[in-house]
């Protein structure tokens, strides 16, 4: 956010990492202008306009987002946002929106960001300084690749929302470099015990993956009513949405990395199983995998969808250099 | 790309071993490649500007243009795989004498193509015969129960 400000513009700005944070800032009058994220921990973007309401806080809200559903728009506006800008947001957008409201001037604002991400720290020992560092190094990457997935995630839940014609809640994406027992546990902490399981494979030059869309049993049959065609099975509604999220996750990502993705076909790992039968297919063949994971709810419906974004290991190099 | 470039893709296109079919938002069908010609018997003239589905009267309309519909209107792909719907074109199976299916089993995928001003305008209807793949599978699924 911080490059999306205008270089000549004469401002103190205070950043801040959730909801919280801005409102006790608001209130020691460090913000005229309020940069919000709408996909927070703590407090999100949608209880931060509240208390600011409630609280009746004097400044000017302009809510920057990976979420560009129609509803998330409607709603802020409703709860008093000044304006809406869509990440990734620009020099040019941000300026715009300034002129237009006259406020390209010097003012006190508080950009809100959301930085939350885990991160895995591997062996518990000391640190020595070396290791603090790529430490350091690997949370700023990880901080990136949530960034890019952030914004790709933002434009899946759109369509995802547009096909089911209902309003999906965002989820902030984790990043985890993983082994193969915590990705097990990943799954099995994320559903219930029985799930359903579809995986599409992607690939780009230098980056290969997969993704994995997990379904709890509970959660399948709503899904199905709500997308499915009279005689449609569990299958076929799993393989369209997990073609639908990936592809719009695939065509975000790629748009940020300069490249096109070929995803190949949607694969039924199983319906009604198991995660550790799940992952047994595919053990021993990897390490390591580079894992976002993305819950997406639909609330009117209390449905819950998990989508998994593995990468190899060497995909990371190609990642990395282009993110830079 | 220089121009006899694109006349090979277009040579690759017209015989390459999948179906390749493009229809605009009224489905009606503006490519019909050459596998598409031999396995259903119909021309490129017999088909040209029809709608796909007066062509197929087999084809479940409410189900597959539901499909192209999300395309047009997400801009996704989408897919169908044989495990759930064996085929959408119904063709007959490639290896009469040896092949022991009655039918070309078909993944397929669907692809939206965009005009000039960034908008679906046509899908493309891309088909794979997975027939050996399918034959396979389902022995395995047959021998299974013997064998336990």
């Amino acid at each position: 956010m911080r490059r999306c400000l205008p270089k000549d513009w004469d401002v103190d700005i205070t950043f801040t990492e959730n909801g919280e944070e801005a409102i006790s800032a608001l209130k020691r009058g460090l913000g005229e202008i309020l940069f919000l994220d709408l996909t927070m921990p703590v407090m999100d973007g949608y209880e931060t306009l509240a208390a600011i309401r409630f609280g009746d806080l004097d400044t000017m809200v302009i809510v920057v987002s990976g979420d560009v559903q129609e509803e998330a728009y409607k709603r802020v506006m409703d709860m008093g946002a000044m304006d809406f800008i869509k990440k990734p947001a620009s020099v040019e957008t941000v300026s715009d929106i300034l002129d237009r409201y006259g406020i390209h001037r010097s003012a006190d604002i508080v950009v809100l960001e959301d930085v939350n991400n885990v991160v895995d720290d591997g062996a518990g020992a000391q640190d020595t300084p070396a290791e603090v560092s790529s430490l350091e190094q690997q949370s700023a990457q990880f901080d990136a690749y949530q960034e890019i997935t952030n914004i790709a995630v933002g434009r899946a839940g759109k369509l995802l929302s547009e096909l089911v014609g209902e309003f999906v809640n965002l989820p902030i994406p984790t990043v985890n470099l993983l082994e193969v027992s915590e990705l097990e546990m990943l799954i099995n902490s994320s559903t219930e015990s029985s799930i359903s399981a579809v995986c599409q494979g992607f690939i780009a030059p230098g980056i290969a993956g997969e993704a994995l869309l997990l379904i709890g049993d509970l959660d399948l049959p709503p899904m199905i009513e709500l997308l499915g065609h009279e005689n449609s099975s569990a299958v076929e509604v799993l393989s369209d949405i997990s073609g639908i999220l990936l592809g719009a996750i695939l065509k975000g990502l790629g748009e940020q990395l300069h490249l096109t993705f070929s995803q190949g076909y949607p694969s039924v790992l199983g319906i009604h199983t198991n995660a550790k039968e799940l992952l047994e297919i595919s053990k021993g063949r990897w390490k390591k995998t580079l894992a976002i994971e993305i819950s997406y709810v639909i609330p009117s419906r209390d449905i819950h969808c998990d989508v998994l974004l593995m990468f190899t290991e060497s995909s990371m190099n190609t990642i990395n250099e282009r993110i830079v | 790309m220089e121009m006899h470039n694109l006349h090979w893709i277009m040579n690759i296109l017209q015989h390459m071993n999948n179906g390749l079919v493009v229809v605009d938002r009224d489905y009606k069908i503006c490519m019909w490649n050459s596998f598409m010609e031999n396995h259903s018997g119909f021309s490129v003239d017999d088909v040209d500007e029809r709608v796909l589905f007066d062509v197929f009267p087999d084809l479940q309309r409410s189900w597959f243009q539901k499909k192209i519909d999300t395309v047009f209107h997400l801009g996704c792909q989408a897919y169908t795989i044989w495990e759930e719907r064996p085929y959408i074109f119904k063709f007959d199976n490639y290896r009469p004498i040896t092949g022991n299916l009655d039918f070309m089993y078909q993944y397929s995928t669907l692809i939206p193509l965009t005009g000039v001003d960034t908008s679906t305008s046509h899908v493309a209807i891309l088909i794979s015969d997975v027939t050996d793949a399918a034959v396979n599978r389902l022995a395995l699924m047959n021998a299974n129960p013997k064998l336990s």
